[in-house]
């Protein structure tokens, strides 16, 4: 990663600070539907991004030569932090997180001027292909296959748990371009335009019954040979150090701050026995429990940024963040649920939809506390499931394998 | 697991009968297909299988032993919910034949207005679906009632989340009696029935998590029918409170045996860098943990069940307080158990156990609603702690 030596002299205080104010005069609709999990459309991800470029922050992370702010490690994680903090939506990360990174580093100069200026300017929605039913956890072991021909190639085969393909212009796909001895080694990596012949899309209903992933069907699809990212079969590699460059981010640790706080509210206003949940024993005990693993992840974050800032290289801690993370989130969730007490089993993805309108029977904040828990039983499960980072603990950093 | 010993007045034959016959329905004729399309519709229930269910005698299993029934036999009212659980049964059983029928059926066998809960026993062991109102404070849930209050038998208040009451032909509430505009009386508890078909009933219905429906309902003077002494309700309560709670642990061990018998299956099949998953000890291990888990339900329900005073001559005659601990004990037991049981089964079903289109999902919401029905996780201990003291002679 390039260090910027002035930006490395930034008074984190000074741009938390600006963060926050920034954070804090978000459109209060949008805050609105964040805080309460309601459902987001396309325009309220995009109107997010769009109010990010008008403030130059949208790609804060990438370099200054392609647009960017060169933000620090600590400064692209008080981004994070704050903006999820204050009710800011998940920034779609598929095109500025992910796929622009990649580009910058690996990709040609007409892939570099082509695409990073629609990431920055949200003309492309972009969408990640990697997963599929055979290559979960094993994700090496994917058969999507692109075979050469002519200067295209022709892509056939089935990727999994796309998000919001739906609204995507663009694809970038993990593909089998040669078979190996190593399974990761014929793997390239391509971007594909979901306008080609051939793409189908299958929606999947998951079971907060919201349609947020997808199956994604190649039949047949003609890529140009130009829109191969390096080199072929160097995709494994590409994705991998993508991977690694998002290890603080994974932990969400703004996300459960968030989410803990309105634990809190909800403990003091639901009762139990007649008296406010928070002062009830066993609940007060878990609340506190929550905070202190809160509190632990957060140093984890912290620990972790100060290595990068350090230039360390980046070891299994991305993993730990991953699982202590997504756990944390879950217990959470789980404990809004329970604050609910009898509405806490009342629910109609309906009520997600429809701003401002009373559910059958519980606060207004229910539906979406309810789509939380349940849309977040995957977060142990998506990004290499807690299996997998744990095997990947045993072996970088114990040297057990 | 060896079972208790049968009261004499329940005819072994029959009960084995029955419990066959609830097992080959459900192998048969529910069938998850079956019910992902009873989803859809409205009410969501299959109003065939009700019908079959009241053909087949299901109905009438809280009846009094001789009118027909089971007297809500344990055995009896555990393979019908066992059937719910696993079968993710969508039709009132629960609600109208267990807890409605039980709580008839007591009502039914004192003086005072006897007559009009057995009046209606029949109607409901042939269909008529019954729903009990009684939570009326949804964030502080498992109190008893505290605002329904009854003016010369027009009824006043409010319950929510009553489970069916979305279809109910006929409410049982749960009142405090106290005139009308006066704080109302916890400890002088009567049993009504009011039919949902007036106009001093307002009612919001909506669906459960799981797809079943439920209501929550206004009364503004409501005609209500006393069924049973006056003021003496907690006692028919108590009994249907405690039966039903371990329905829920019957209904709960169903959901986990179909779900570790789909995680074992998946451990086998579903293959990840070359060999099945289960192949890695550190699944087996959290797979041996959920079997561990199934099997203690089994054994704690099986206690439970040895205490209740329909088999008190196994256990040899226990102490109330004794009884009230090992019941609430399988409850929290089983609680936790399937809570962990249907966390682990999405986990280890990766991707695939959080969409709709698998069981496992279905039977995580079907868990959450059990928990949550009847008392929470917090609640469970503390009533176990409570009753621990009790045992032991402590205030």
């Amino acid at each position: 990663m390039v260090h910027n030596v002035s930006n490395s002299s930034i008074d984190p205080l000074a741009f938390r600070a600006e963060v926050r104010d920034f954070a804090g005069s978000l459109p209060a609709a949008l805050r609105h539907k964040v805080m309460n999990n309601l459902k987001l459309e396309k325009d309220d991800f995009l109107s997010y991004l769009g109010l990010l470029a008008e403030r130059g922050w949208i790609v804060g992370h990438w370099p200054v030569e392609y647009g960017g702010c060169d933000w620090t490690p600590l400064q692209r994680f008080i981004f994070e932090e704050e903006t999820s903090e204050a009710g800011a939506p998940w920034l779609i990360p598929f095109g500025v997180n992910y796929v622009g990174p990649i580009l910058y580093t690996f990709g040609s100069q007409a892939q570099k001027d082509f695409f990073l200026p629609r990431i920055r300017s949200c003309q492309d929605w972009w969408a990640q292909g990697y997963s599929e039913p055979g290559a979960g956890s094993d994700l090496a072991g994917l058969n999507t296959r692109a075979v050469r021909d002519g200067d295209h190639y022709v892509v056939t085969g089935q990727k999994m748990w796309t998000t919001y393909v739906q609204w995507a212009d663009w694809i970038f796909c993990l593909v089998r371009t040669s078979q190996e001895d190593r399974p990761q080694k014929g793997i390239s990596f391509l971007l594909i335009d979901m306008k080609s012949p051939g793409i189908t899309i299958r929606p999947i209903v998951t079971m907060d019954m919201c349609h947020d992933v997808n199956e994604v069907f190649f039949d047949q699809v003609r890529v140009p040979v130009e829109n191969l990212v390096g080199n072929e079969g160097g995709g494994w590699t590409y994705a991998k150090v993508l991977l690694s460059n998002e290890r603080v981010l994974v932990a969400e640790v703004g996300r459960s701050t968030r989410q803990l706080r309105r634990l809190d509210t909800l403990a003091t206003s639901n009762l139990r026995n007649g008296q406010p949940l928070r002062d009830y024993p066993p609940f007060a005990r878990r609340l506190a429990e929550l905070k202190l693993r809160h509190f632990v992840l957060q140093s984890t974050c912290y620990q972790a940024v100060a290595d990068a800032m350090g230039g360390s290289e980046p070891g299994a801690e991305a993993s730990l963040m991953k699982i202590r993370g997504s756990e944390l989130q879950q217990d959470i969730a789980e404990a809004m649920v329970d604050a609910l007490g009898l509405a806490g089993i009342v629910y109609d993805a309906a009520d997600l939809e429809d701003m401002g309108q009373a559910p059958g029977e519980g606060p207004f904040e229910a539906p979406g506390i309810l789509k939380d828990h349940l849309h977040g039983r995957a977060a142990t499960i998506y990004g290499g499931s807690n299996e997998i980072q744990r095997n990947i603990i045993a072996k970088l950093a114990l040297g057990l394998s | 697991m060896k079972e208790a010993a049968l009261p004499s007045s329940v005819d072994g034959e029959a009960l084995r009968l029955f419990t066959d016959s609830v097992e080959r329905y459900g192998q048969n004729k529910y069938g998850f297909d079956a019910y992902r399309h009873l989803l859809c519709a409205t009410p969501a229930f299959s109003k065939q299988a009700w019908n079959d269910y009241a053909q087949m005698g299901w109905l009438s299993v809280a009846l009094p032993i001789e009118d027909g029934g089971f007297g809500s036999h344990p055995q009896a009212v555990a393979a019908l919910m066992q059937y719910c659980g696993e079968r993710l049964a969508l039709e009132p059983l629960f609600a109208s034949a267990l807890v409605c029928g039980q709580l008839l059926a007591l009502c039914g066998s004192g003086s005072g207005n006897g007559e009009q809960a057995r009046s209606r026993l029949d109607a409901l062991a042939g269909g008529r679906l019954f729903a009990f109102a009684h939570s009326e404070n949804t964030s502080d849930a498992f109190d008893g009632p505290v605002a329904a209050a009854v003016n010369d038998d027009k009824l006043f208040g409010r319950k929510v989340v009553v489970l069916h009451g979305d279809v109910a032909d006929e409410l049982l509430v749960s009142v405090s009696e106290a005139p009308h505009g006066t704080d109302p009386a916890p400890q002088r508890l009567s049993i009504y029935a009011v039919s949902t078909d007036q106009p001093g009933i307002h009612k919001t219905s909506y669906r459960l998590l799981d797809g079943r429906g439920a209501a929550s309902f206004s009364f503004d003077a409501a005609q209500a029918t006393l069924l049973g002494v006056r003021g003496e309700g907690a006692r028919m309560l108590a009994p249907t409170l405690r039966d039903a709670r371990l329905a829920l642990c019957a209904e709960a061990q169903g959901a986990m045996r179909a779900l570790n018998r789909l995680t074992l299956a998946h451990l086998k099949d579903r293959r990840q860098f070359g060999r099945p998953i289960g192949m890695n000890q550190a699944l087996q291990h959290r797979m041996v943990e959920m079997y561990m888990l199934e099997q203690e339900s089994t054994a704690v329900v099986a206690s439970a069940h040895r205490a209740v005073g329909h088999a008190a001559v196994f256990a040899g005659g226990l102490a109330e307080s004794q009884t009230e601990r090992n019941l609430i004990g399988a409850v929290a037991h089983v609680m936790a158990a399937s809570r962990h049981i249907s966390h682990e089964a999405v986990q280890m079903h990766g991707g695939m156990g959080t969409t709709d289109e698998l069981a496992v999902g279905h039977y995580f919401k079907r868990i959450m609603v059990t928990n949550r029905l009847l008392g929470d996780r917090d609640a469970h201990v503390d009533a176990f702690a409570r009753a621990d003291a009790a045992a032991q002679g402590r205030p």
